[in-house]
């Protein structure tokens, strides 16, 4: 398994070559060996190829900025994994119990966003937002406040994006 | 003098005031919007007051609130930084009009130079060399009055400032159609469809004049600053004094500053802003009636407090300086440090601020208004910080910027960081070959240079962080980890 | 502990003559290998890719921790099986690195006949589950295969050790806390659909993923519904509606990357032994051992020679050394870990099983894995050695061994006849791991001894009805005894048949101990104590 990364945008394949007597890393063409690596908090100290670096790391979403010797390089990690919750391929969303509609938060024609409310729903005393898995249009929805629904009835759809799968 | 102020602004300048605030016993009251909760001068205040407003920056342009908190609160001045409100005419009457005093100029010379035109003929009156320029009144009179002028021109909206809708027409035969849009877009932007052209300079350099004026009929300049270096029109990095400046172009700049500010019987803190063609010759481009951004620099040369100078003169206090007194000592150099990112055309970016680490050292001063934590984003000015350097040369002081640029670590967000550090240490900088195309120019030197063992490291810092990577690097179990890749 | 010394010479004719015949015979395992793991017909190739599948080595590749080693087990099983047509026995199984955890990893091999099982697909996933059982090994199953065989059905479903095994194994691993991951790349049919069921996690992938007991023809043809394989037992179906799966993945590589993910949230359990040296690389050159090995299967050699190309430093610390010396004895460091050794230095005498005996019970009393290196032509036979009690000894020597509560491994150096192969602990006696070099021959006796054996009854049958001895009958006899013992007995038809974990290059023996050691002081085997030995 290798990791694929970029630095500054360069796109990059790092490979675990070996751990002992050190960690021995592949990055791009070049092979490099870790001889110590410490971290305090969000400062760090490594040893690479005999030189030793001391700064600064900071995640900021799936990106890693890095200060090292007195300027920043920005390290993305591409993650095989989609985020938790995350939902592509959900064109409608359907009641999971019955209830009742509470309020319309988008109309049909709208782009929303992830997370953005799209209804709320009561039922058993329990007001639930129903939020947008995914970035999208909404194409319709299908219910009004106050309106009464059985579980499995179509609440929302999505508009079919361009360039989906299928 | 003043008991409490109540500070209309937010971020580095609301902080920097507070510090001489708290230095001269003064009170201080912050104001914010629900965005700003935590940010740092909600916290340094004596004060603080929320504002209500849906848009963040409305809420700091909010006059009749910021009056209504002021008197609730118990201040008796009000100081309103530079951007906001600090250039409204308005809201130094209305400051006033509640019993208050407005710490800046009065409304009347607010307005006068906040008008383009106004205060270009006021200064033609007075001396002070202005560009041939035309305003639009009919389209055809323009025109051929911008003919006489001569290309290359510069044209923009008569009510705007910055650099908002200006262009350059090179040559006759571009001049309609720029007009045209020039005229839609100052409709646009400001209400006021009114164009100014005005002999556009090859190579300018942008130098400024700060000069202080008070209730006594006294005026003294602080010198000037030299702030050439611009993207997007806006200034990046500034310093004084100006390089390569001959002594009589600086004698007669400053002179033609203190005679318009007397003219005008400008009490308050005031730049006069110069452009300056490579023949020597200066033209003037407005006066700013309020406190600069890059005022620290006249601080470090002067060893000046201008926001305490600016409170006495609103106290009614005669200035506490004389200008034979008044020598500059060294040099000093401020960069704007901001969220944005230099290599994609200096867009602005936005995130979490996740390290923040001060640069130490003899002549370097960091002012900001910002902390760990702190989210960055789009609803306010990109600008996070300012740091500064002071030498007893340029190159000292050039040297200490670089040095602290290096030290200075603010992550969570992209910055400018290491584009400032660059721009300080090129030959030409440090040669003081300073004009506003500057970054334009050396774009192609300004660039990172490539340094693959350096970016080697960050890789590996980056991936070390990475708690999968990490262990996956180093939890294998032995004989596992001794035998590595093989299999049979 | 003192170092071996080599007294083999390395510029000897003999050296270099068996130098080059068992460099040629670890190289006939290399393309053997090659061939197994990765030739395949082309169409059925375009076919995996078309629908976007990876080849098990490649879900392998990305499943597993980078820079770590994998053991694979019985790479040429089936190798001379059903004509050739079930490399590997359609299946891939071994022992890696996944999340900082040893697991097993079992993966079906769509690139074979769409995965189907054969009866030696079964016995080889049966058998790296009862690994897993032994050793406590977690599981990770990488599903794809059509279900088994239907031709063969009757050497595949009915008995004990057949299919039902394996999901009876999956059941125990789960009682006894042994974690496992299902990941569905493919179809899991029948069957098959049990895998994922029975697994204590699993991972779909949407589009190709599927898991059913009736697949889509057979539901046309028991009911009459059609349906697509995707609305029968898809992801969205089986994530959303069934639960009968866990995590939906939008391809393969999320799916490895969710199973990674889920491998990192198991406990990692104390092993009962831990190393008790730091590892040391052998002193001695595992490059000789092809010099070492004869090429004759009936001659001897020194398996000092090998125990100081296998071990730690090649330290030795050998027992009773000038007692039944046909059997070396001792302890010595394994990667870290201290194991009691038995190798044959020639036949086993009354002295040297007795000492065998002897030292297998030592090293229960320590607490010491052991490791078996068989070249092993038998107890010795005749009426002084009978005399003598050398059954009784043997006897004394299985039961020692079979009642062993230490871990035991055992090495195929070379020959492994009669029943020196049960003293030494051969595959019927439960050793964790059981592994042969490319030269070793296995059978009850030799071809020659056996040819012989049945040529003397023979004669002796005819003689006693009086009949008249025709050499003609008795040379066929003899002829055909030969041919079959020749092809019967060779390491390839053993990994053929699983009688043993696989081939290994010689070279490989230290890493593959150590893989297969590390995992086998998981646990003790039972407690300790013995039956009855007859003094």
């Amino acid at each position: 398994m290798a990791y694929r990364i970029q630095v500054d945008g360069r796109d990059t394949e790092v490979e675990i070559r070996a751990r002992r007597p050190l960690l021995r890393l592949r990055i791009g063409d070049a092979e490099h060996t870790l001889q110590a690596a410490e971290a305090c908090g969000q400062q760090f100290t490594l040893v690479l190829d005999g030189v030793s670096h001391r700064g600064w790391r900071c995640a900021s979403g799936d990106d890693l900025q890095v200060r090292l010797n007195g300027r920043t390089y920005t390290v993305h990690l591409v993650r095989r994994q989609r985020a938790a919750g995350t939902n592509e391929g959900q064109e409608e969303i359907r009641a999971s119990m019955p209830g009742v509609v509470v309020a319309v938060h988008a109309s049909a024609g709208q782009a929303v966003n992830t997370g953005d409310g799209l209804l709320t729903l009561e039922s058993m005393k329990l007001q639930m937002t129903i939020v947008a898995s995914h970035a999208g249009v909404v194409a319709q929805v299908h219910v009004v406040p106050e309106a009464v629904f059985e579980r499995g009835a179509l609440l929302v759809s999505f508009a079919r994006q361009e360039g989906s799968a299928e | 003098m003043l008991k409490r102020v109540l500070i209309a602004n937010r971020g580095e300048i609301a902080c920097r005031i507070m510090r001489t605030l708290e230095r001269m016993g003064i009170e201080s009251v912050a104001v914010y919007h629900h965005e700003d909760r935590a940010a740092p001068h909600v916290r340094m205040a004596t004060a603080a007051v929320q504002l209500q407003a849906e848009v963040p920056t409305a809420a700091y342009l909010d006059q009749g609130q910021l009056v209504e908190v002021a008197r609730r609160s118990g201040a008796d001045g009000v100081h309103p930084g530079y951007g906001f409100l600090s250039e409204n005419a308005a809201f130094a009457e209305r400051v006033a009009d509640a019993g208050l005093t407005f710490i800046g100029p009065d409304a009347a010379t607010i307005r006068l130079m906040g008008d383009k035109i106004r205060s270009r003929d006021f200064a033609a009156e007075h001396g002070v060399p202005v560009a041939p320029s035309v305003i639009a009144e009919d389209a055809a009179r323009f025109a051929a009055r911008a003919l006489e002028i001569g290309f290359p021109l510069l044209i923009k909206a008569a009510a705007g400032g910055g650099g908002k809708g200006m262009r350059i027409v090179r040559s006759a035969a571009e001049l309609a159609g720029n007009l045209a849009t020039a005229a839609a877009e100052a409709q646009r932007y400001f209400g006021d469809g009114r164009i100014y052209a005005e002999r556009y300079i090859e190579q300018p350099r942008h130098i400024e004049v700060q000069v202080l004026g008070d209730r006594h009929g006294n005026v003294v300049h602080l010198f000037e600053r030299e702030c050439s270096l611009q993207r997007r029109y806006q200034k990046i990095v500034e310093e004084s004094p100006a390089p390569n400046l001959p002594e009589q172009v600086r004698a007669a700049m400053c002179a033609a500053a203190v005679r318009l500010a007397r003219a005008a019987r400008y009490c308050n803190a005031g730049t006069v802003e110069f452009v300056l063609a490579a023949d020597g010759a200066f033209y003037f481009l407005e006066m700013n009636t309020r406190l600069q951004v890059e005022h620290p620099v006249t601080e470090c040369v002067l060893g000046l407090d201008l926001v305490a100078e600016q409170l006495r003169i609103a106290a009614g206090e005669p200035l506490s300086v004389r200008q034979e007194a008044l020598q500059v000592r060294g040099h000093a150099i401020e960069c704007r440090v901001c969220a944005e990112e230099p290599e994609h055309d200096f867009r602005p970016a936005t995130g979490r601020i996740g390290v923040l680490q001060l640069p130490q050292g003899p002549g370097v001063r960091f002012d900001g208004g910002i902390r760990v934590g702190q989210a960055v984003t789009p609803a306010f000015d990109s600008m996070l910080a300012k740091l500064v350097a002071h030498g007893s040369t340029r190159a000292e002081a050039a040297a200490r910027l670089a040095t602290a640029l290096a030290d200075l670590a603010l992550l969570g967000v992209p910055t400018n960081i290491d584009y400032l550090r660059r721009v300080v240490m090129h030959p030409q900088f440090l040669a003081g070959q300073l004009h506003t195309g500057f970054l334009a120019q050396h774009a192609v030197a300004l660039r990172p240079v490539e340094s693959p063992a350096e970016a080697a490291a960050a890789a590996v810092a980056a991936l070390l962080a990475e708690p999968a990577f990490h262990q996956v690097a180093f939890a294998v179990p032995e004989p596992y980890a001794t035998i590595g890749p093989w299999n049979n | 502990m003192k170092r071996l010394e080599s007294a083999v010479r390395t510029n000897s004719a003999e050296f270099r003559r068996r130098y080059a015949h068992n460099k040629g015979l670890a190289a006939q395992l290399r393309e053997r290998q090659q061939a197994a793991r990765h030739e395949r017909p082309a169409r059925d190739l375009e076919r995996l890719a078309k629908h976007g599948k990876l080849l098990p080595r490649q879900r392998l590749e990305r499943l597993l921790d980078p820079g770590t080693p994998f053991l694979e087990l019985s790479s040429l099983a089936a190798n001379m099986a059903y004509g050739g047509e079930s490399p590997g026995a359609s299946c891939l199984t071994g022992i890696g690195i996944v999340s900082g955890r040893e697991v097993m990893i079992h993966a079906d091999d769509p690139s074979v006949k769409g995965g189907a099982w054969y009866p030696l697909t079964i016995k080889k996933i049966v058998r790296a589950l009862d690994i897993a059982v032994e050793n406590h090994l977690p599981v990770v199953h990488l599903c794809d295969s059509a279900g088994g065989q239907l031709q063969l059905q009757s050497a595949l479903f009915p008995d004990r050790y057949m299919a039902g095994r394996i999901f009876r194994n999956q059941c125990v691993l789960s009682k006894m806390g042994v974690k496992q991951l299902a990941l569905v790349f493919g179809h899991c049919t029948a069957g098959g659909a049990y895998v994922p069921a029975l697994s204590d996690y699993n991972v779909i992938v949407r589009g190709t993923g599927a898991v059913f007991l009736g697949g889509p023809p057979l539901v046309k043809a028991a009911t009459g519904e059609i349906v697509s394989a995707d609305d029968l037992g898809g992801a969205d179906l089986h994530t959303r509606v069934s639960g009968t799966c866990d995590y939906p993945a939008a391809d393969e590589d999320e799916a490895i990357a969710i199973g990674r993910e889920i491998v990192a949230q198991w406990e990692v359990r104390p092993k009962w032994r831990a190393p008790e040296a730091s590892i040391e690389a052998p002193l001695l050159e595992a490059d000789d051992l092809y010099g070492i090995i004869p090429d004759d299967i009936k001659q001897t050699f020194e398996m000092r020679e090998v125990i100081g190309r296998i071990v730690d430093g090649s330290r030795f610390h050998e027992y009773k050394p000038d007692y039944g010396t046909t059997l070396v004895c001792g302890y010595a460091h394994l990667w870290g870990y201290r194991v009691g050794i038995l190798a044959n230095n020639g036949i086993l005498f009354n002295d040297s099983a007795i000492k065998g005996a002897h030292f297998i019970e030592l090293c229960n009393q320590n607490n010491t894995p052991l490791l078996f290196l068989q070249n092993i032509t038998g107890y010795m036979v005749g009426r002084e050695y009978e005399k003598a009690g050398i059954t009784k000894d043997g006897a004394k020597m299985i039961m020692a061994q079979t009642c062993s509560h230490v871990p035991k491994l055992t090495v195929m150096c070379h020959g492994s006849f009669g029943a020196g192969n049960y003293g030494m602990c051969g595959r019927a006696f439960d050793g964790r791991f059981l592994f042969g070099w490319p030269n070793h021959q296995i059978a009850v006796m030799g071809g020659e001894q056996a040819a012989g054996t049945l040529a003397e009854v023979k004669l002796r049958q005819l003689q006693r009805t009086g009949a008249a001895v025709d050499e003609a009958v008795i040379g066929k006899l003899r002829a055909e005894t030969l041919r079959a013992y020749e092809d019967q007995t060779s390491a390839y038809y053993s990994t053929s048949e699983l009688w043993d974990d696989g081939i290994l290059d010689p070279v490989d023996t230290r890493n593959a101990l150590g893989v297969a050691l590390s995992v086998a002081v998981n646990v003790p085997q039972g407690m300790p104590g013995n039956g009855v030995f007859r003094f």
